[in-house]
């Protein structure tokens, strides 16, 4: 199975908001749709799955128009929602019924889903327990009702939203901003069931402004600013094109002039433990044989790639500058 | 474009949307106090119109002691068919002489002459089982009798005590209506088919209700959608015009078990009502719809056309609520549909006793023939070929709409932004405007 994305274009009236976008995933995977807030990561995601008309441009699954008749996609839209006044249950066994996925067969994803997601409370209301309501004589407990979705906190909503996304067990997942808003146990128990999906051998694309959740999955990923592709490729790939020139160093004492000799950049600097950016190993392990012969310890010496946050800044600052 | 694939999944949103509208506590509530109001309308509208009891009780007037004082020849045989044409008094014994005290459930009715004339004077023991409302009644019906007897002690002809105590009847029609032969009559009732525009009255208000009700639920069940950011969510799964339709229909489905439950509690209320109380100003309604060609083919005529007239405007308040982007803009949207309802039903009021053509046109007309075609094909107005013509009409209308719905629909509910009115989104559809 492979997905092709080919010169998607889009304009609202004079203004460019997708660009050409072309990218292709000949294997399951993840990759990553990154760019700056109204770059066009959404309307090229919508313009990919048929939600929105293209000006140009096609999107193929195995060859054939990407759509929910060639392909079983689930998308967690980055503005989601629920019915507010309905229950849970009734909007999830609808999802699924859009979806095609039988009555039984969807009572049982849910009931998995909600397991792995930690929100069985809220779907699968608790019956009293048999002494609760003979305690006081005559107050007989009746069992709770199902939870509305405005009953529930805006994390616990949001994983309501992702169940839809893989009611349907798709074979490709498109996630805009998975893991935004929510708190970091929540953010933990997200990321478990997306690496369970990808080990399963999964496609999916993410679009997120978390830099490093996006390097912890992504095996490729396209930087979009302004309705451009600035960079593309596989990340690791794009991190030793730009090799070895982070470097983390902390020391006892004020290092500064050294690194002035040295020639390095410091990028932040906090109690003697400095962020710099190196030319690469030679001007690296000539600040550390410098820090060495004149007997000032080093605690820590790091060099390595830049992370993808690192690239990501650089490329937009350096589109922005140009 | 392939209407099925476009259609695919408004099964789904018809159940969805039809089991929430049923579950909705609001809904629930609005249908229990619908059932209460049409249960308590006929007893209020006999009373407002001044009826009157026929209970049991009623019926328990044994006796009417009729004591004539005068000198007018009152005939037993001819007062006894005056009072046996109301039902409310059957088995009322006519006694002459004046009312004993101990007499239960017995009436007096005393016939006196004086300088002003002469008076008819009801009496009755208290506590004795006779309700007030009873005797006036009585009276009533003995009235114009005794009217009657007066004037022929005057020593007038037959014929000139008819002319003086029988009603007057006023008539205008066109010329061309009048009948030299002395028809007049049947060319006044010809040119003014009461029974026919009391129906048409009635069916247009009861279809303007349906339509006002069932756009109001569209246009904010699509507004909910929109401001409860699922609308990318569902448009992955089914498609805009399947999204849209699916909502209609189970709208429609909505309201006819709610104007069910309204019907259905005022015809339970009539049935009932109609033991107690005088209900024959409701039974003028009931006769004129009676009057009817209510056969097979006319149960049928009414519901296309209507159901057609129905889709038409649940698909056009689908597009309006679309352009809205919060509850705020339900009632803007929501004037587009109103206006041309409105506009239906007016005309079809007023275009009832309208000539042929203009008739015609009316029963063709899409927002018009909905309102108009049904009773005109009842009353023996038009025929089914006009009915049928004014069906493949509103099938017409009903497809462009579906096709600009799947044109239009998933970028209006993308959208978000100020209200887009009907003629924006008119221009979106023919490619000039960006939402």
């Amino acid at each position: 199975m492979s997905l092709q994305v080919s010169h998607l274009h889009k304009t609202y009236g004079s203004k460019v908001v997708v660009d050409d976008l072309s990218f292709s995933m000949e294997g399951p995977g993840v990759y990553a749709l990154l760019g700056t807030n109204g770059a066009g990561k959404t309307t090229s995601i919508r313009m990919m799955l048929g939600m929105l008309s293209r000006d140009r441009g096609e999107a193929l699954w195995n060859g054939q128009p990407l759509s929910t008749d060639s392909c079983n996609i689930g998308y967690l839209a980055e503005e989601r929602g629920l019915y507010p006044k309905y229950s849970l249950m009734d909007q999830l066994m609808y999802f699924a019924s859009l979806r095609g996925v039988s009555k039984e067969e969807s009572k049982k994803r849910i009931k998995s889903l909600a397991e792995r997601l930690e929100v069985e409370e809220y779907l699968y209301p608790k019956a009293p327990a048999p002494s609760e309501g003979k305690k006081r004589g005559f107050a007989v407990k009746k069992k709770e009702k199902p939870k509305l979705a405005d009953q529930l906190s805006k994390g616990n909503q949001q994983k309501i939203q992702f169940m839809t996304a893989l009611l349907s067990d798709p074979e490709l997942i498109v996630l805009d901003e998975p893991l935004s808003g929510l708190d970091p146990v929540n953010t933990d128990i997200i990321r478990d069931v997306i690496r369970e999906e990808i080990e399963k051998g999964k496609y999916l694309i993410m679009s997120s402004h978390q830099m490093a959740t996006v390097e912890e999955f992504c095996t490729d990923i396209t930087i979009l600013d302004r309705s451009k592709s600035i960079l593309q490729g596989n990340l690791n790939e794009i991190k030793k094109s730009y090799g070895r020139v982070r470097l983390h160093l902390k020391c006892e004492s004020d290092i500064k002039p050294f690194i002035q000799e040295a020639g390095a950049a410091i990028l932040s600097e906090k109690e003697y433990e400095y962020e710099l950016k190196v030319t690469g190993e030679e001007q690296a392990n000539r600040l550390l044989a410098a820090l060495i012969g004149k007997g000032i310890p080093v605690i820590t010496f790091d060099l390595r790639e830049p992370s993808l946050h690192e690239i990501f800044v650089e490329k937009v600052g350096e589109e922005h500058e140009s | 474009m392939n209407l099925k694939a476009e259609m695919r999944g408004t099964g789904q949103v018809f159940r969805f949307t039809f089991l929430q509208l049923l579950k909705s506590k609001g809904n629930i509530i609005g249908m229990v106090f619908t059932l209460i109001l049409a249960m308590a309308s006929m007893p209020l509208m006999a009373f407002l119109g001044g009826g009157s009891f026929v209970s049991d009780e009623d019926s328990s007037l044994k006796a009417l002691y009729v004591d004539n004082r005068t000198a007018l020849s009152l005939s037993f045989s001819d007062l006894s068919s005056y009072l046996y044409e109301s039902a409310a008094f059957p088995g009322l014994a006519l006694i002459e002489g004046s009312l004993p005290e101990e007499a239960p459930e017995a009436v007096g009715a005393v016939v006196s002459e004086d300088e002003d004339g002469i008076a008819l004077t009801f009496t009755w023991n208290d506590s004795k089982g006779v309700q007030p409302y009873a005797v006036y009644q009585l009276s009533a019906l003995l009235q114009p009798y005794i009217e009657k007897k007066s004037l022929e002690t005057l020593g007038l002809p037959e014929r000139a005590v008819s002319l003086l105590s029988g009603s007057h009847v006023v008539q205008a029609m066109p010329l061309a209506g009048y009948d030299d032969e002395g028809t007049a009559e049947e060319a006044y009732d010809n040119s003014f088919d009461e029974d026919g525009y009391t129906t048409q009255m009635g069916y247009s208000i009861i279809l303007m209700m349906f339509c006002i009700y069932s756009i109001s639920f569209i246009i904010r069940a699509i507004i909910e959608e929109k401001s409860s950011k699922l609308v990318d969510t569902l448009l992955i799964s089914v498609r805009p015009a399947a999204l849209l339709f699916g909502k209609v229909l189970a709208v429609l489905a909505y309201v006819v078990i709610y104007m069910g439950i309204l019907i259905g509690g005022m015809a339970l209320s009539y049935a009932v009502t109609s033991r107690f109380l005088d209900v024959s100003a409701m039974s003028g309604i009931l006769g004129a719809i009676l009057s009817l060609k209510l056969d097979g083919m006319g149960i049928l005529v009414v519901v296309v056309t209507s159901l057609l007239g129905y889709l038409g405007f649940g698909l056009l308040a689908g597009l309006c609520g679309a352009g809205c982007s919060s509850m705020d803009d339900a009632s803007g949207a929501m004037s587009t549909c109103m206006i041309l309802i409105i506009a239906g039903y007016m005309v079809s009021i007023m275009g009832f006793f309208s000539s042929g053509t203009l008739r015609t046109v009316g029963c063709l007309l899409p927002v018009l023939s909905m309102f108009m075609a049904p009773m005109n094909y009842l009353s023996g107005n038009i025929g089914f070929g006009l009915v049928a013509a004014s069906w493949g009409i509103q099938l017409l209308v009903i497809l462009l709409l579906i096709l600009m719905s799947a044109r239009l629909y998933s970028r209006l509910i993308i959208y978000n932004g100020q209200r887009l009115k009907f003629f924006d989104i008119l221009k979106m559809a023919r490619g000039k405007g960006a939402a």
